[in-house]
């Protein structure tokens, strides 16, 4: 008998199973730790929303008309989605290429969409889980309600998106994992902890509460807790059309670097 | 031909200071290997933590209040970023190395557990002063002043980097893996660093917490550090004193005992 060759899958316009495996490996890679990934941010979370509230007088203290601690909370669950939704793709970007396993990424029929898009719905998975558990625990303290799901949910996603492709940006562009602990402490935690996560901006002076009306952080920030508490600080609709102009720009980016094979091949 | 004579064995006083000295010049260079996140991760985050507090707290009708608040916060700041770097020198330090397996390097030449503890110990407190300088310019700027009593400071920083330390030691003997190790500072050392009136007064609590913090060995380091640094105090400082030497003790204790014995590092 004649064993015939397997003939070669034929992948139609979009390699679904490739794209759904990477998705499952890159989900896969942060369920197996997922004390150090899900439970450790959320139990620093929570200490941050128990340290304002508690120590800092956080329970009595209004912000505007609002209480001090429903306003806290949204602009913590969105830290927090945003730094995992990060340190999700970047980590696993680096790590890949150090290890030398990114030609397990690269070699499988994958385009350069289907990279950015495996790698980034990782990210965001990461970041909505996260936002999702430290929302449960702090809801019954922070007295939160949902005014808009819609907002809610919106801002969710285009954060956690940008975040990731700021994260498999900045792992293919590093060399090593300094680099990216420079970007995360440079860029990503500063921004993160000062787009208006703990106050208004509208306590900042002139300068800079001008410049926060340039930041997408603040817009993500603004936007997610005015689908809870029904008031921003800043201007909706430009914060709608900041963050999908900002996402639209960073995903040609993201794009652009797995096409050229930039950093990735040689 | 002969064989060359074997060489005499090299006579080692009662304590090696040879090996200790050269173990902590093992633990110098990895920290001047990366220097980078050395010096930038303490900046960055006890800069942001005070720029926070400083913006969430900041007086709003009540011009007095927020800002007694706020100078009661840095020298907390302080000697929370000072505890944390002695843990993480430790800790990580080992684990890394039995992770990579280069442990043999350390528990193969003629060092004693006191030796061992000794060496780790004098690099994590090194390692804890030099975060204390480029912490110190932060708060300084952030509108804190010098210690009231630089001695009582002294004291408590370095019992508590002390106790810290040692504290790595312990658990990276016993943690298996990285994810081990980092959990304890996620889940253990973080928790009970915010939860010990490093950041407000205690007796400002509602009422089961307290009672709770006053369990915190940490409190007791902070509480002592911030009397030096401001003489404001919630516990009277020999207090503060006794249960820092205490824990010092018990820490020490433990590990040398955990060392003679080689659990989690010799088979």
């Amino acid at each position: 008998m004649i064993h015939q060759a397997p003939t070669p899958r034929t992948i139609g316009a979009v390699n679904w199973l490739g794209l759904w495996t990477l998705y499952r490996k890159e989900v896969r890679r942060f369920l197996k730790v997922i004390f150090q990934t899900v439970g450790a941010p959320v139990v620093t979370t929570l200490l941050f929303f128990a340290v304002f509230a508690l120590a800092l007088g956080g329970i009595v203290r209004t912000t505007g008309t609002v209480p001090y601690l429903e306003f806290l909370a949204p602009g913590l669950v969105m830290m927090a989605m945003a730094q995992n939704a990060f340190a999700n793709t970047s980590s696993s970007v680096i790590i890949a290429k150090v290890q030398g396993n990114i030609v397990d990424v690269l070699m499988p029929p994958l385009s350069a969409l289907e990279l950015a898009v495996g790698y980034v719905a990782g990210g965001i998975t990461r970041g909505l889980l996260v936002g999702f558990v430290t929302l449960l625990a702090m809801a019954p303290f922070a007295g939160l309600t949902i005014y808009n799901p819609v907002f809610v949910l919106y801002h969710a996603v285009m954060a956690c998106a940008l975040l990731s492709m700021l994260g498999v940006m900045g792992g293919i562009w590093a060399e090593k994992f300094d680099h990216i602990a420079a970007v995360t402490n440079f860029i990503v935690t500063p921004l993160t902890f000062l787009s208006g996560t703990f106050y208004t901006v509208d306590r900042l002076p002139e300068t800079f509460w001008w410049l926060a009306h340039f930041n997408p952080f603040f817009y993500m920030i603004d936007g997610f807790r005015y689908g809870f508490i029904g008031h921003s600080d800043g201007t909706l609709a430009v914060g709608l059309l900041v963050l999908a102009g900002v996402n639209l720009a960073l995903g040609a980016a993201t794009y652009r670097m797995f096409a050229s094979g930039y950093k990735l091949k040689a | 031909m002969t064989a060359p004579a074997p060489r005499a064995p090299w006579p080692i006083g009662r304590v090696h200071w040879l090996g200790i000295a050269t173990l902590y010049r093992r633990e110098a260079k990895r920290y001047l290997r990366w220097w980078f996140e050395f010096i930038t991760q303490p900046l960055v985050s006890t800069g942001l933590f005070v720029l926070v507090f400083h913006l969430a707290l900041g007086p709003e009708g009540d011009e007095g209040a927020g800002e007694a608040a706020f100078t009661y916060l840095l020298p907390g700041l302080l000697i929370y970023s000072l505890l944390m770097q002695a843990a993480a020198s430790t800790l990580y330090s080992l684990v890394f190395d039995k992770i990579e397996g280069a442990l043999a390097d350390i528990l193969m030449p003629p060092l004693t557990p006191g030796e061992f503890a000794a060496g780790y110990l004098m690099s994590a407190l090194s390692a804890a002063a030099a975060t204390a300088a480029i912490v110190l310019p932060i708060v300084l700027l952030a509108g804190l002043g010098l210690p009231a009593d630089p001695l009582t400071v002294a004291v408590f920083a370095t019992l508590g980097c002390a106790e810290l330390a040692l504290c790595g030691i312990a658990i990276a003997t016993v943690a298996k893996k990285w994810d081990q190790a980092e959990a304890f500072v996620s889940f253990g050392l973080t928790p009970a660093a915010f939860l010990s009136g490093v950041f407000a007064p205690v007796s400002a609590l509602p009422d089961p917490l307290p009672a709770i913090i006053k369990l915190n060995p940490f409190h007791y380091i902070v509480d002592g550090f911030r009397a030096g640094y401001l003489g404001q105090h919630d516990n009277p400082v020999w207090l503060n004193l006794v249960v820092c030497l205490a824990v010092t003790a018990g820490m020490l204790g433990l590990c040398l005992s955990m060392l003679r014995r080689g659990v989690g590092i010799r088979a």
